[in-house]
């Protein structure tokens, strides 16, 4: 049987508590939850995060919508 | 014969790689800016670790639209109607990193000003870059739309020649 190297890692790891994680129970860490989990703050966030994706793939649908395709004699709107 | 679907394709990677590029680029590499760099400005611990959350947000939505990329491009692949045209593909590519740009610069710099282009350039050098990038948007969405017309253009003579000698 071969133990892998990390085990007595892992082991040293899982026997943290963790209450006492450094990253998770710092004072850092704990300002930038409270900045980050706000609700309201949170959503409007996340929105204007995902707002240049969404626009930038509609405009990019209604343009697809919009050319048509190549039908063989340069017209569009048809397909062949 | 239908380019279509590899315009829609190729629009869908642009977009992510545009923001990949964004995100690698300026946010990390260089550090110009990060997401909400302008409402916490990362001069502390605590504002960096805020930003490389919505950093982290950001990558995954542009993940997310790459993903959904390469499955239209796998889809376009297996049609027999749609040609496996390189300058339609790449005219779609850079067309659609001109329209993050363009949307992001007006959403995010302009009309929300979370961020700006170069957050430490103060005054007018930050406008400058703002509009840089805004520009880059317009200039890229000419660059693509040009190469695909001029594509769309071939395609259309050889189609054209292709029936005439199937008609004789």
């Amino acid at each position: 049987l071969r133990l892998s190297p990390f085990l007595p890692l892992a082991g040293l790891l899982l026997s943290v508590d963790a209450e006492a994680c450094p990253f998770c129970h710092s004072e850092t860490a704990e300002a930038v939850r409270a900045e980050i989990f706000q609700l309201e703050n949170f959503l409007w966030i996340f929105t204007i995060t995902l707002a240049p994706f969404l626009v930038s793939g509609g405009i990019l649908f209604l343009a697809q919508k919009g050319l048509g395709s190549w039908d063989g004699n340069g017209k569009a709107g048809r397909r062949s | 014969v239908n380019t279509r679907p590899l315009i829609a394709a190729g629009a869908a990677l642009g977009l992510g790689m545009g923001g990949f590029l964004d995100g690698i680029v300026f946010h990390q590499i260089f550090q110009l800016h990060n997401m909400l760099s302008n409402q916490y400005f990362p001069d502390s611990v605590v504002n960096l670790e805020i930003n490389m959350f919505w950093d982290g947000i950001f990558h995954a939505f542009t993940w997310i639209v790459t993903a959904l990329g390469i499955a239209l491009l796998w889809n376009a692949a297996r049609r027999p109607d749609v040609p496996w045209a390189k300058k339609t593909f790449f005219g779609s590519l850079i067309l659609g990193w001109g329209v993050f740009n363009l949307t992001e610069g007006i959403i995010n710099h302009q009309l929300l000003a979370i961020h700006h282009v170069v957050e430490r350039a103060t005054g007018l050098a930050q406008v400058f870059w703002d509009l840089v990038f805004l520009a880059s948007g317009v200039l890229f969405i000419t660059i693509g739309l040009t190469l695909i017309k001029g594509d769309h253009r071939r395609l259309s003579a050889l189609t054209k020649r292709d029936a005439g000698g199937k008609a004789a």
